[in-house]
């Protein structure tokens, strides 16, 4: 059965090969060398490692073999031109006042993005990477880039555009960045390649919000990659929302790097996507880091949510504090993996993880794997994953008073997610997720 | 509503739970302006009891019949009976974490307010609402911040049950071992709380093992509950004869 099973992925890797190198080769002329080396050394990594198989440890609960299966098409400029006037309909976040740079399918689209800061760069990648590709070379270098991971490498090939934002030291911006993802599906299905890369210099202060929304209910994909570089005392609070209809894909790595003192708080909300996947990487790479990882994942129907997380400790005196809530109804299934790696040198490291989750159904299921690896003494770790349904005896407790059954459950779920979303500091964004967090709730568990 | 209405009636209750029989037979009659206080030893059926009026689905009810204000209280979902003006104060509140204080209060009392033909308050009406209603109760300011229960004191949890009865102006208390684990101050701010809704036109149930609590709230009946059945009712006066005999001198007289 393996044998077949072989088979078959590399007949359709093949596939996706001459298609990809045919999207590559253009590239050469107007590309730094440096950088097209670097693609075709990312599509030679994709081509050795191919898409993950569920024997894969790190992808042993999400089975991605439907994203295989479908002949995806690498997303152009052509399909971002004559967009509709309502294309940002769907879009969350879009009253909060910020810099907004937005993309169409990866696509950078001007006439749409707003950009009030002066300081600093806060722009798209493709124009860059033909003018001042030594800068970009030197970000490169610093963000410690990890391609082996298939997604990861594919999105290194394949990308041309994606937001920019080069943050120079003590500086705190007036508003946050919002970097816009909109998928417009067409006849064929599309994949968006986008990739970000955020650089935040020493005892700067940057708000980012990182959003991906659909603009209709057509199939896509969207393969997103994102790297923060976050320089000594600088304070970094990343909110992604993740609001894709429910027939698309959307897979993502956000990998970040820190320097001491640097305080992060990164939030991960996923509501959308037939099957959606979010790995946050990070490298705590300097003393008396403070970092907060917090994540609500909610599926109906039979969404797959997964995330997967990996934080490391390499020096000492860094706090890395995770909370991630689940809610699943249906048939949904959701995934969370998170890793604590405490390296040797990372004496007073104090992590703690909790993942807990809602079951709304007896067809939803949780598959959580808390893991922690520490290879240094005196360190302080904890984590903890809970499965449980809605309380009865609060459930009981409240309708005792004259609250209806629905409404008590509501009451209840809303609770579980919001204990996340009260540690977000901005508070407009806070309040928008909470909106946002209810009105997913009343359209896709107003049966429970 | 006047004086002397029927506001309760058990008629010959039969009720446990997971198949055990733990009320057989009970009999108690209610009327407006009367509190009445049941007490009894432990596994006599006091909680069940409450559970039962409450509405708890654990609990069934085998035979018999509960008429509260002329209807039937036993077809009635919790929410219904608590619109309907019945409240019981639990022996154990139960913590709900994420939900404050203020948001489930004014949900509550708007349900009620709505059931009864009433304008919903806003929420500046709700905050004047309760925060006098606090002072009364000497709760802390940051109270209606704070998540239901959640990391309350045994006697916070137990003035938050008489808060939300303050609020939502029931019919009919039940008072479910309020008195357990309070201190004497706390005890006496509960009853004050309790004594102030003390009216004409509503009736309480005290159901407490001691008869301190009775000190403070001064019943007008006392019925001792053994066995799932009430052995003995009388006035005021029994209490305190329990005190000082302990129930086996009603129990071991039955045999």
């Amino acid at each position: 059965m393996n044998k077949v099973l072989v088979q078959t992925k590399v007949k359709d890797l093949n596939h996706f090969n001459e298609h990809f190198k045919k999207a590559i080769e253009p590239l050469e002329s107007s590309y730094p060398e440096w950088l097209f080396n670097l693609k075709l050394r990312a599509l030679e990594q994709f081509n050795d490692i191919g898409f993950p198989a569920q024997d894969d440890e790190d992808w042993r609960f999400t089975n991605i073999s439907p994203i295989e299966k479908i002949h995806w098409k690498i997303a152009t400029k052509q399909s971002v031109q004559n967009l509709p006037e309502d294309i940002l309909k769907n879009v969350p976040f879009l009253n909060i006042k910020s810099n907004r740079l937005v993309f169409v399918n990866g696509f950078y689209i001007p006439e749409l993005s707003m950009i009030t800061e002066e300081l600093g760069f806060i722009g798209n990648l493709e124009n860059f990477i033909k003018g001042d590709s030594d800068t970009l070379k030197k970000i490169y270098d610093e963000s410690g880039l990890a391609l082996n991971d298939a997604f990861c490498a594919l999105n290194m090939a394949l990308s041309t555009d994606g937001a920019l934002i080069l943050i120079p030291p003590n500086i705190k911006l007036s508003k946050p960045v919002h970097i816009v993802h909109i998928s417009l599906g067409s006849d064929s299905s599309i994949m968006s390649v986008p990739q970000h890369i955020i650089s935040v210099g020493r005892h700067s202060n940057l708000i980012l919000f990182e959003t991906y929304s659909n603009y209709s209910a057509d199939t896509t994909f969207t393969n997103a990659f994102t790297r923060i570089i976050a320089n000594n005392g600088a304070v970094v609070e990343h909110i992604r929302c993740q609001t894709e209809n429910q027939n698309s894909y959307n897979i993502a790595t956000t990998q970040s790097c820190l320097g001491e003192s640097v305080q992060l708080s990164l939030f991960s909300i996923a509501l959308g996507g037939k099957i959606s996947r979010h790995t946050i990487k990070s490298r705590l790479n300097g003393e008396g880091i403070e970092s907060v990882f917090g994540g609500i994942y909610m599926a109906s129907d039979s969404q797959l949510n997964d995330h997967y997380l990996v934080v490391e400790h390499i020096k000492p005196r860094c706090i890395s504090y995770e909370y991630f809530n689940g809610i699943l109804s249906d048939k949904a299934r959701g995934v969370f993996n998170g890793r604590i790696y405490v390296h040797p040198n990372a004496i007073k490291t104090d992590a703690k993880q909790t993942n807990k989750n809602l079951l709304l159904s007896d067809d939803a299921v949780i598959n959580s794997k808390p893991q922690l690896e520490i290879y240094a003494d005196d360190v302080k770790c904890t984590h903890g994953a809970t499965v449980g349904r809605l309380d009865q005896n609060a459930i009981f407790y409240l309708r005792s008073r004259g609250i209806n059954i629905n409404d008590a459950r509501r009451m209840l779920i809303w609770a579980f997610a919001s204990e996340i979303l009260d540690h977000i500091n901005n508070q407009e964004c806070r309040e928008k997720l909470e909106k946002i967090v209810a009105d997913w709730l009343s359209s896709h568990f107003a049966n429970i | 509503m006047n004086n002397g209405q029927i506001i309760l009636e058990i008629k010959n209750l039969h009720a446990g739970i997971e198949g055990k029989k733990i009320l057989k037979g009970l009999n108690l009659t209610i009327k407006a302006g009367e509190v009445h206080a049941i007490m009894g030893p432990n596994g006599s059926g006091k909680s069940t009891l409450s559970a039962v009026l409450a509405g708890k689905s654990e609990y069934e009810v085998i035979e018999g019949e509960v008429i509260y204000m002329g209807k039937n209280l036993l077809e009635m979902a919790p929410e219904e009976r608590a619109k309907e003006g019945v409240f019981l104060a639990f022996q154990y509140p139960v913590e709900i974490p994420g939900v404050n204080c203020a948001y489930f209060l004014k949900s509550a009392l708007n349900e009620v307010r709505k059931y009864r033909g009433l304008s919903e308050l806003d929420a500046i009406e709700f905050l004047n609402l309760a925060k006098e209603k606090m002072k009364l109760l000497e709760l802390p300011e940051d109270f209606l911040k704070r998540s239901v229960n959640e990391g309350f004191s045994g006697g916070e949890k137990k003035k938050n049950e008489i808060f939300q009865m303050i609020i939502l102006e029931p019919t009919l208390a039940i008072l479910d071992e309020t008195d357990s684990g309070l201190d004497i101050d706390a005890l006496r701010i509960v009853s004050e709380g309790i004594n102030q809704m003390r009216k004409p036109d509503k009736a309480q149930l005290v159901i407490t093992h001691y008869q301190r609590l009775l000190n403070y709230i001064v019943p007008d009946f006392v019925h001792v509950l053994a066995n799932g059945q009430i052995i003995k009712s009388g006035g005021k006066e029994l209490a305190l004869e329990l005190e000082e005999h302990g129930y086996d001198w009603l129990t071991n007289g039955k045999g």
